[in-house]
């Protein structure tokens, strides 16, 4: 039964072409980050001073930097850093964010208020301002990049879960539940978040773009990835010192960025599609 | 009207506690970081006397909470502290380079609408004709593009290719092309997006059927009655872009060695100067939160269905 219901779920899947574009990207994306090492002609950070600023050629697909490392080797390896932190950054996101919608909506009265004062107050900066903030008081580097960014757009994920939740908690069923004596943690956790999965699901494809454009900004600013990480933001901020001799150090991390969002733009409408027609985002 | 006037008093007071929240974050960040005030005189010749002294003076010796109080105090009159490095006012340093900032972002503000507005209608109301087409697939293509890059291929291409615009600076209309297209070409197709599923909705409601059961022309409907109410959402985004374009003129004015604030930020967060970084963050979250506001007004004054909503939520 469970297969059959699977297939058709798949056979949906399929037909979105949205969704299906966009899986294809990402699979390529994914084993792209776990075989690197195979399909990297030399290890990003192998230097040759002979080979600097190299064009695209044969044995050099993308051309090469300053320092004569490979720039497809480079690039290649940091789809692993922007994968890495992507999935990190928008797990806390989910983590915090589903957490406090839930108990706002569930519990509503002051504890609501004080959730969403704390979702507008997070509301009230631009996330590149609050995510730069943030590193300028922590310090530079990739941890505090992935904390930063996670700790600027939880508030999303609150405000939908908790209108969700809010709907949910006066339908029929939950009424029956409590009726046969669920506590609230079995009423929330068994009953009502099984319910927000889908939408939570949806959110969380639709905000990995925004998080890897605004990871990548900050290490293109010099506050995320330090060198010789093969970051993309960081190939960018190096390229722009050699732009008139090497522009393609400048061209072909920036067509790596769209390649991933891109991807996950189309797999997040297409979930939407299939999941939650009505959610509007 | 009446409930209108609640709903302004309700906003603003929103608004203020979250300016103070805000404030007290960036105080308490300042008061965490390692390092002490004094120290940095750097005078190894001052005395544990004076240090004492200058301690009492500037009230180090008071409470945490006190201490906010102070500086929240001189924040009001306009005093926002000195410079780390260079022992400037930070008042004085964001005077002088938020006009640029200012500047640059309302060119390209202004344009994005009076460029978006007209085609999102446009698609609309031309729907799956290969206009609408093309829009849609220009504005996926669009938002992919990190808007950083944007700027750095619109230099790779108008400057160090063709040698047309200047590279960086603020020197003269031409070196405003470039900057204003890299704030604002992301934000275009996010403003056409919306406005076409605005127009798109508003063309399903009994309304409009009623305009041309009526006999008005194509024209007069759409204009009279399509625009004028896709314009609500449109305005009201309007004033909620104003903070993200500040975002994005971070990194725009860094690329282009703009003279303005963003990149007065950046330089500041490098080297760790976090007085500056605080006062510039605190105006922001000021022009925010207002920009906001004014945002939600807007739309309790031009849609008075939401009004009726808020009315509903109170009772």
């Amino acid at each position: 039964m469970k297969t059959e219901a699977f297939r058709t779920h798949l056979g949906e899947a399929c037909r979105n072409r949205t969704f299906l574009a966009g899986f294809l990207i990402l699979a390529s994306v994914v084993v792209v980050a776990l075989f690197a090492e195979r399909i990297a002609l030399r290890p990003y950070d192998e230097i040759s001073v002979r080979e600097k600023l190299q064009p695209p050629s044969a044995s050099h697909f993308f051309g090469t930097d300053h320092l004569g490392r490979d720039l497809f080797s480079r690039v290649i390896h940091g789809s692993r850093i922007t994968l890495k932190i992507g999935v990190i950054a928008v797990t806390i996101q989910v983590l915090l964010g589903v957490t406090l919608g839930l108990l706002a909506g569930f519990y509503g009265g002051w504890r609501d208020k004080v959730i969403l004062f704390f979702t507008d107050a997070t509301w009230a900066l631009p996330p590149t301002i609050l995510a730069i903030a943030i590193c300028a008081a922590l310090g530079p580097g990739l941890t505090n990049v992935i904390i930063a960014v996670a700790l600027v757009s939880w508030a999303r994920f609150t405000r939908v879960i908790r209108a969700k939740t809010q709907s949910i908690k006066n339908l029929p069923f939950i009424e029956s539940a409590r009726a046969f004596g669920e506590n609230d943690a079995a009423l929330l956790f068994r009953y009502i978040f099984p319910n927000v999965v889908p939408v939570t699901i949806v959110l969380a494809t639709l905000s990995l773009p925004a998080t890897i454009i605004t990871t990548t900004a900050l290490g293109f600013l010099g506050l995320g990835a330090q060198p010789p990480s093969p970051d993309w933001g960081v190939i960018l901020s190096d390229g722009m010192t050699y732009m008139t001799r090497a522009p393609w150090l400048s061209v072909f991390p920036g067509l790596a960025i769209i390649y991933v969002v891109l991807g996950f733009n189309l797999i997040g409408e297409g979930l939407r599609d299939l999941l939650d027609p009505r959610l509007k985002i | 009207m009446g409930d209108f006037l609640a709903f302004t008093a309700k906003r603003l007071f929103q608004g203020a506690l979250v300016v103070l929240t805000v404030s007290f974050v960036l105080f308490s960040i300042m008061h965490m970081m390692p390092g002490d005030p004094i120290q940095l005189i750097d005078n190894p010749r001052a005395s544990e006397e004076t240090i004492e002294r200058l301690r009492k003076e500037w009230g180090l010796d008071k409470p945490f909470l006190v201490q906010y109080g102070y500086w929240l105090g001189n924040v009001l009159r306009g005093d926002l502290g000195r410079s780390i490095t260079t022992g400037q006012s930070v008042t004085s340093l964001i005077a002088g380079r938020f006009p640029f900032t200012l500047k640059l972002t309302l060119t390209a503000l202004l344009l994005q609408y009076l460029v978006a507005t007209p085609l999102g209608l446009w698609a609309a109301y031309k729907r799956d004709s290969w206009f609408d087409k093309c829009c849609v697939v220009v504005t996926s293509v669009l938002r992919a593009i990190p808007f950083f890059w944007l700027g750095i291929l619109l230099i790779l291409v108008f400057s160090v290719r063709f040698g047309l615009l200047p590279v960086s600076g603020a020197s003269g209309p031409a070196s405003y092309i470039l900057p204003v297209l890299t704030l604002m070409l992301p934000r275009l197709a996010e403003t056409l997006r919306i406005t076409r599923s605005e127009v798109l909705e508003i063309l399903r409601e009994k309304h409009v059927a009623t305009a041309y059961a009526k006999g008005l022309s194509e024209g007069a409907v759409m204009i009279r009655h399509v625009l004028r109410n896709a314009l609500v959402p449109v305005t009201v985004m309007f004033f909620l872009a104003v903070p993200w374009l500040i975002g994005g003129s971070i990194i725009t004015e860094t690329i282009f060695a703009w003279p303005g604030m963003g990149r007065l930020l950046w330089k500041s967060v490098s080297v760790q100067d976090f007085p500056v970084v605080q006062g510039i963050v605190l105006l922001i979250a000021i022009l925010t939160v207002v920009s906001t506001t004014l945002g939600d007004l807007l739309t309790g004054l031009l849609d008075p269905r939401i009004r009726v909503e808020l009315r509903r939520e109170q009772a």
